[in-house]
């Protein structure tokens, strides 16, 4: 009986078949998280950043497993910032952006319905990272805005980072990647979203 | 077979199949598992095709540049026009066979039927919507709300849902009832000039307009001189590579009697002129395709046989096929 009761407390506390819990998603600013609206100082003392928009395209699978649900990571739902996490005792793949694969095939109910508005219509393929805003300079506003996808050969803009069971978040540090561009606006798949996202992707911590 | 459709017909639908596509046709690249086609989701795509719902200020549908009487081609004008009767840079190619296509738009820059409504429903001078919006429009109307829960039973309207939708009613239509059609399948013959056409035809053209679509869907540089008030670059504007400079998809040479005015920015408007076209190429025109750079001779009683032999490419029962055309008792039901 003892062992029962046992049993029935630690496998409802996951220590038997592991827990299902959640993997929190952050953008940050230098050590700051980023929320949308808000004015964050950059190198140059007397300029702000401001993002009005950061989306992300990310699902989470097993090593050699079927590819997982696409989430659609939105700061704007801060809900969306956490993904569901099965910590079970392995590592785990999270892909961000969509792969070329799933590409050939058309569209998807759910997160990657075109209706969310990640999607190219002048020429196909999903827009895997939005990050929008501008920087503010006293009165002077300059806007950016990177729409960043592609999904082929070479210049395909989705990867995947593996997952411990005990990891609790994943940063991007986009202080790096907005500050190195020398263009406000990447708006199509080529070279530049290419390059822009690998510096996204070199970015990213998780811990 | 005979079980399902008479389940089917109980049910009071019809399961089409890919297997129910022409014989003489190759297999369709289209998934159809992903989409599976039904009767329900095919009249609800046609809805959708004719309603101009679909633009932002209820003014455009797709039917308005895809025409039924014209092979779902736009032959008022040269170039198509949109909202606020703006002007485009091409014509709209026709619309038949979509399940044999590998892409989709003159330059290509589609790669699958189910995303192409997309295009021309967010471009500014098309229907300048948003696929959000057209939900939320669909939503409120009980037609939708009846046609939506007749296809897709006990599920919210989504964008995915149109656009399959959409494309169900665009694979619906398989243009393969012409002439040609029936001498392939032995039901008929050419008469000597059309033999003799087609003879002429497979020396000088099947080299790109591949039977039995008449298309091998690849981008060729066919010699035409750049519109400098259009400045459409073709291909190259979706790969940046210069060897795809002016290049634009081969079309499918059906239904050419009701597809008028040709190339992709319309620039002539008989068959004849085409035919001039190629047999006045000298072969040294910059990026010209290699299948044309030995030149096209034809005396002129040959132009004529070719001509008749591409006559023989029309499906008049297509075009006039009422299962295709504006879906009246839909859009004109009494009070709801």
């Amino acid at each position: 009986m003892y062992r029962l009761l046992l049993f029935l407390i630690m496998s409802s506390s996951g220590l038997i078949f592991g827990q299902s819990d959640k993997i929190q998603l952050r953008f940050k600013w230098d050590d700051k998280t980023i929320e949308l609206q808000k004015q964050y100082p950059t190198e140059q003392s007397e300029n702000t950043v401001v993002f009005t928009k950061i989306q992300l395209y990310v699902s989470l699978r097993s090593p050699g497993g079927d590819p997982g649900v696409f989430y659609l990571v939105d700061l704007s739902e801060k809900e969306s910032t956490q993904l569901p996490f099965e910590r079970v005792f392995e590592k785990q793949i999270l892909q961000l952006g969509v792969d070329s694969s799933l590409h050939q095939k058309g569209v998807f109910e759910g997160a990657l319905d075109p209706i969310n508005g990640m999607y190219w219509a002048w020429q196909s393929g999903y827009i895997n990272l939005k990050l929008e805003g501008y920087f503010l300079d006293k009165e002077n506003r300059k806007e950016f805005a990177y729409h960043i996808g592609g999904y082929k050969f070479p210049y395909a803009t989705n990867s995947v980072l593996e997952i411990n069971p005990d990891d609790q978040e994943i940063e991007f540090a986009l202080n790096a990647v907005i500050l190195g561009q020398n263009k406000t606006h990447i708006m199509s798949p080529g070279k530049e979203a290419y390059s822009f996202f690998q510096t996204f992707l070199e970015s990213t911590e998780i811990h | 077979m005979k079980v399902v459709l008479i389940i089917g017909i109980l049910l009071g639908f019809v399961v089409l199949k890919s297997q129910d596509f022409p014989p003489h046709f190759p297999k369709p690249l289209y998934d159809f598992e992903a989409n599976p086609m039904d009767s329900a989701t095919i009249k609800l795509g046609r809805y959708l095709f004719y309603d101009p719902v679909l633009s932002s200020d209820s003014t455009v549908s797709c039917a308005s540049c895809h025409s039924p009487y014209n092979a779902f081609a736009h032959t008022d004008h040269k170039l198509s026009h949109g909202i606020n009767d703006s002007i485009g840079t091409r014509n709209a190619p026709a619309l038949f066979n979509l399940a044999w296509n590998k892409s989709f738009m003159w330059d290509g820059a589609i790669h699958h039927l189910d995303v192409q409504a997309l295009s021309p429903m967010t471009s500014p001078i098309e229907m300048n919507e948003n696929l959000a919006h057209v939900v939320e429009k669909l939503k409120k109307q009980p037609r939708y709300q009846k046609a939506f829960s007749a296809a897709y039973p006990y599920q919210e309207i989504t964008g995915a849902k149109v656009l399959f939708a959409l494309s169900q009613f665009q694979l619906s239509l398989v243009s393969a009832n012409s002439k040609y059609d029936e001498v392939q399948l032995g039901k008929t013959t050419f008469t000597s000039q059309e033999e003799t056409g087609y003879q002429l035809f497979k020396k000088h053209c099947a080299s790109c307009h591949v039977e039995p679509l008449f298309t091998n869907q690849i981008f060729r540089n066919n010699g035409l001189s750049m519109d400098p008030r259009l400045m459409d670059s073709g291909r190259f504007m979706v790969t940046k590579n210069e060897k795809d400079l002016f290049a634009f998809k081969v079309p499918s040479l059906r239904n050419l009697s009701y597809t008028f005015p040709y190339m992709h920015d319309g620039r002539f408007l008989s068959l004849r002129e085409v035919i001039n076209h190629y047999t006045q190429l000298d072969g040294e025109e910059t990026y010209l395709s290699p299948e044309l750079k030995k030149g096209v001779n034809l005396q002129e009683n040959e132009k004529v046989d070719l001509l008749a032999f591409l006559l023989t490419l029309n499906d008049k029962a297509f075009v006039f096929n009422k299962k295709h055309q504006f879906p009246t008792f839909f859009f004109f039901q009494t009070k709801e």
